[in-house]
């Protein structure tokens, strides 16, 4: 570079040595600014090109989370709908949802309200207010309704979500009216007061071995006679009269807090937890159903049914029995077995119902019935006395009212008999017959009491019936 | 001479002159510094010819392309003109930002694979 002040002092020969390297670093000058341009240029460039790139990765990356998103939302074999939170409209709906919300395609309930879908939308609002309180719902059973009128159930559960920027729920459940269905059946053959009375949610919690022990009312009846009237039957008859006859009787076990623990054929055994009443007031209605039926029967010339019921209270345990793959209800305990005894006895004293003195004394209010002394008597294989009654609310009219009318007279007959004062007994028995000639249980103690009179008694006698056969 | 990092690699190879720029460079200008002092003491040292083999070069930031380009304008400055830089067809940008080095350096050759 020149120095200030000394352009004059310069040779032409300096001055063009000087012009020259002036020329070579405005050469260079202008290189480096060419570089400049070019390397501002390229980077620019270059920023542009990788900017691009991965804003297209980014957006493909979107695309692509949304679409595997998607295909898992709807490959997702549970039913997924979202519903605005404030308005309940259904905002998205997988495939699956549609169908079975509509029966149609899942873009035709989208715009609808959810609420419409249940049957009872007051359970949408509790369900709604269970997740506001516990933050997620968990397998809620509710019965959803499609517009064509099908009505199902689901497993529904829920949770909070945003979606487009908005306050949502989303639903997600399965179908589960084949479960309903299936629980529906299964209760047939362990009925729900089985379940509750062994403490079980579910059968599935049944086991074998399960059981409670406790002091219970158990019931044994029987069609008596059975084996007459379906001599002349094919078998579809057979089964269609059982069924009739059971489907009669059952229900009145339910009705009055019982349970029937298994079917023996024609015959039933309950138990009733509850007290001792209700197994009597449940003997009474299963009769008077006989009653009717064979009111009906009669009318279509048929034989007429005759029942027999044996109630008894005790001890028993109720429980499951059999193996792992196979099992029942049953109960079972020494009183268990004396009331099928019982039972049985309807035939010998040609009676319809008989209750052990351990019922009559459990009864709440024995005044409520029509129950009168029966016999002492002891059951082949067992050494304790038993005191039977006579339950005859349920005899017809007539002969009801004929057994009210002689009842006294018939009670004191019998103290008569076990003070061995025969003759005073036979002649009351005697009277009672005369009014009341039908009275199958008067004519079997005439019977005995003639017999103690023409035989006469040993000093051990008791007056207690000995049952030879079981 | 060379810088090993997890994500970004420098190497220089003086058996066959070849520069190897591997990774991904997302530094930011300062962080250039010592790439810059290896690219330059390579540049220096007057190498009859240099190969630059960016065929790992996953992705490289604007403060990284300008990097390579002073280090090709040190190139010419330095009178190396045989220079030859290796793509990969694999990372698009590559095409359109290295074909621009011939601008500072006309004979340069690229080749992509």
């Amino acid at each position: 570079m020149l120095e200030e002040g000394k352009d004059s002092e310069l040779s032409l020969d300096e001055l063009k040595a000087e012009l020259s390297l002036l020329r070579k670093q405005v050469k260079e000058l202008e290189q480096d600014k060419d570089d400049l341009e070019t390397l501002l240029e390229m980077t620019t460039e270059h920023s542009d090109t990788v900017e691009e790139e991965l804003h297209g990765k980014a957006e493909a990356a979107v695309r692509e989370s949304e679409r595997r998103l998607r295909m898992i939302i709807e490959a997702t074999p549970v039913a997924v709908v979202v519903t605005e939170l404030s308005s309940s409209i259904i905002v998205f709906a997988n495939a699956i949802a549609g169908p079975l919300a509509v029966g149609s395609s899942s873009e035709q309930i989208v715009g609808q309200k959810m609420t419409n879908f249940y049957v009872n939308p007051a359970e949408r609002a509790a369900l709604v207010t269970l997740l506001g309180k516990e933050g997620q719902v968990d397998h809620h059973e509710v019965e959803f309704i499609r517009k064509d009128g099908l009505k199902f159930w689901v497993d529904i559960s829920m949770r909070y979500v945003e979606f487009d920027e908005k306050p949502c729920i989303l639903a997600a459940w399965n179908d589960i009216s084949h479960l309903k269905a299936l629980n529906k059946a299964a209760s047939r053959f362990v009925p729900q007061e089985y379940l509750s009375f062994l403490n079980k949610d579910s059968l599935t919690d049944i086991h074998l071995g399960d059981h409670v022990t406790d002091e219970m009312t158990v019931m044994f009846s029987d069609l008596r006679s059975f084996t007459t009237i379906s001599e002349n039957m094919t078998p579809q008859q057979n089964f269609d009269f059982v069924n009739a006859y059971l489907g009669r009787v059952s229900p009145m076990v339910r009705k009055n807090g019982g349970f029937i623990v298994k079917y023996l054929g024609d015959g039933i055994m309950a138990i009733f937890p509850g007290d001792a009443d209700s197994g009597v007031q449940a003997g009474i209605d299963k009769l008077n159903q006989a009653n009717i039926y064979n009111a009906e029967r009669v009318e279509q010339n048929r034989l007429p049914i005759e029942v027999g019921i044996g109630v008894n209270t005790g001890h028993m345990m109720v429980g499951m029995v059999g193996e792992a793959g196979r099992m029942q209800g049953d109960a079972f305990s020494d009183d268990v077995n004396l009331t099928s005894r019982v039972e049985g006895l309807t035939k010998y004293y040609g009676i319809s119902f008989i209750i052990t003195a351990a019922t009559k004394n459990a009864l709440v209010d024995c005044s409520k019935y029509n129950i009168r002394f029966l016999d002492k008597v002891r059951v082949k294989g067992k050494q304790n006395t038993l005191t039977l009654y006579e339950v005859y609310d349920a005899d017809l009219p007539q002969a009801r009212a004929l057994k009210k009318a002689s009842h006294r007279c018939y009670e004191l007959a019998m103290k008569h008999f076990y003070a061995q004062e025969f003759s005073q007994a036979q002649l009351i028995l005697l009277d009672v017959l005369k009014e009341n000639p039908k009275d199958k249980v008067a004519w079997r103690h005439l019977m005995k009491v003639t017999e103690c009179i023409e035989n006469g008694v040993n000093e051990n006698w008791t007056g207690i019936t000995i049952m030879t056969s079981k | 001479m060379e810088i090993i990092r997890d994500d970004y690699q420098v190497q220089f190879n003086s058996d066959n002159n070849t520069v190897l720029c591997s990774g991904s460079f997302r530094l930011t200008g300062s962080e250039y510094g010592p790439i810059m002092e290896i690219l330059n003491t390579v540049a220096d040292e007057q190498p009859e010819f240099l190969i630059m083999d960016l065929t790992a070069l996953k992705f490289l930031n604007s403060s990284g392309i300008n990097t390579l380009c002073k280090f090709v304008m040190r190139l010419r400055k330095n009178n190396i003109s045989t220079v030859k830089v290796v793509g990969s067809n694999e990372f698009a940008w590559q095409k359109k930002s290295l074909a621009n080095f011939k601008k500072l350096l006309p004979s340069l050759e690229l080749e992509f694979e």
